[in-house]
């Protein structure tokens, strides 16, 4: 394991964390993400998180992996997670792997996921 | 452009960055955006499986030159303890490693040729190729994944500790070369000479088999020299290319006799390589999934051709062998391969 990792900017922004991957990401780099991301979330007491990959090159099974750990932990921290930004070359790559995000919510853009989120905080809001 | 990259794989970065090369590699040779995800998509499978199972190998990337289409070939290498069941590995959701299982399954899918070669101890070699404007949807013909099952057998004379007999299985692009070599002599002279044949032969296992004894034979003069069988495996031919110069015997037994025959006796020339090669005629020996080759030194009696059950693990029919037919005077080694079946369901 590399001792230094690629950092991902996240950003708080109202009762959620906005985690925009900028580049490439070695698995370390991913697990150091899930890491961060889960320590976070406890830290601002989020509500949801959403996670750009727009700017990632590859989702393969490991990318996976760590993205549906991270959204069984967010879960787990009584959170939302939304996952944006899947680009059509890499959900056709991740089709013809067989890969799916199963039961990890996506939207299209950082827009769509915020308003995702901000929908669920309503209907908790309502339903507490 | 080089036509060729080479690309070591020793920590994740090197997953990115291969991954990376062959993106670009894809991109300058014309391949659409979807493919070249593909294409990443699949060496970052297939180097992540290196680090994962063998710590360290490398990847080449290499473009197809073909005149009516462009092409991209990926060649995953590692030394690493091989895959013990291909077939299996190749299955969705099968891991060794806590993983999501659908790394080799899933690169195989996304590529229009694959092929994998492995067996315990010799690592692990995944072939890869992509072909510019190739279907999305499964591909038509895809060669199915071989694996050469082999197991050896071996003992050096009680007061000697280094043998003069030696051994390669070297996987080869199409097939795998198998090799026995047996020293003159005993002891460490022989073993050195036995370790220079098969060094030899592993690096230029590629070379048809009777330009590999020539080569052999000129890496040995000088020595006492040693007797060399070759059985060169070729999956797309179905067919084993035998030669072999001086007492090193081997038998192919066939997995469906066609009576009156169950076995072929492979015959080798007389000679020593290194010291007198003879004229090497290459014999070729067409194969059917199962069929079994054994191959053993003259440590082992001439009699072991005719041993009936050849059909179980490799390993434990060559141990099986030489329990049985090795003599007391003489260093001994059996090696046993077996031709690849189909994938089982």
């Amino acid at each position: 394991m590399p001792e230094t990792y690629v950092e991902v900017p996240i950003l708080k922004q109202g009762p959620f964390l906005i985690a925009t991957v900028q580049s490439a990401l070695a698995d370390a780099d991913l697990a150091h993400l899930r890491e961060a991301l889960v320590d976070r979330m406890g830290r601002h007491r989020s509500r949801g998180v959403v996670v750009d990959v727009t700017a990632l090159d590859v989702m393969d099974s490991y990318a996976v992996r760590t993205l549906c750990e991270l959204a069984t932990m967010t879960r787990l921290r009584g959170a939302e997670i939304v996952i944006v930004g899947i680009q059509p070359d890499v959900a056709f790559s991740m089709v013809q792997l067989g890969l799916t995000l199963k039961g990890v919510p996506t939207a299209l853009d950082l827009e769509e996921g915020l308003a995702f989120l901000q929908e669920r905080a309503q209907c908790r809001r309502a339903r507490d | 452009m080089t036509d060729e990259l080479v690309i070591g794989i020793e920590t994740d970065r090197d997953v990115v960055r291969a991954r990376q090369a062959g993106r670009a590699l894809a991109a300058t040779l014309g391949f659409s955006n979807g493919d070249q995800s593909v294409i990443a998509a699949a060496i970052s499978e297939v180097t992540r499986n290196i680090l994962v199972y063998a710590r360290r190998g490398e990847v080449r990337l290499r473009r197809l030159g073909r005149p009516d289409r462009a092409g991209l070939s990926i060649i995953a290498r590692d030394q690493g303890p091989g895959i013990a069941d291909v077939a299996r590995a190749l299955q969705d959701g099968y891991s060794t490693s806590g993983g999501l299982g659908l790394g080799l399954s899933g690169a195989r899918r996304l590529m229009d040729e694959f092929d994998i070669i492995s067996a315990p101890g010799t690592g692990t070699t995944v072939t890869m190729k992509k072909w510019r404007g190739g279907q999305y949807v499964r591909p038509r013909l895809r060669p199915r994944p071989r694996l050469l099952d082999w197991g050896v057998a071996a003992r050096s004379l009680p007061d000697e500790h280094r043998s003069g007999d030696g051994h390669l299985v070297q996987p080869l692009e199409r097939g795998a070369l198998v090799g026995v070599v047996d020293a003159l002599g005993h002891g460490d002279e022989a073993a050195d000479v036995s370790h220079a044949a098969v060094t030899t032969l592993r690096e230029f296992a590629h070379e048809p088999v009777g330009a590999l004894l020539q080569r052999v034979h000129r890496e040995l003069r000088g020595t006492r020299g040693a007797v060399v069988s070759l059985a060169s495996f070729d999956w797309i031919q179905n067919e084993v290319t035998w030669a072999g110069v001086g007492n090193v015997a081997g038998v192919v037994h066939l997995a469906e006799p066609s009576t009156p025959r169950e076995q072929v006796p492979l015959v080798n020339r007389a000679g020593i390589v290194g010291v007198e090669l003879p004229a090497v005629r290459p014999w070729v020996v067409p194969m059917t999934p199962g069929d079994t080759i054994v191959v053993a030194t003259d440590g082992v009696d001439a009699g072991f051709t005719d041993a009936g059950e050849v059909d179980g693990p490799p390993t434990a029919v060559a141990q099986a062998i030489l329990d049985h037919y090795a003599r007391r005077s003489d260093d001994a080694l059996v090696l046993v391969a077996r031709y690849p079946g189909p994938p089982r369901p």
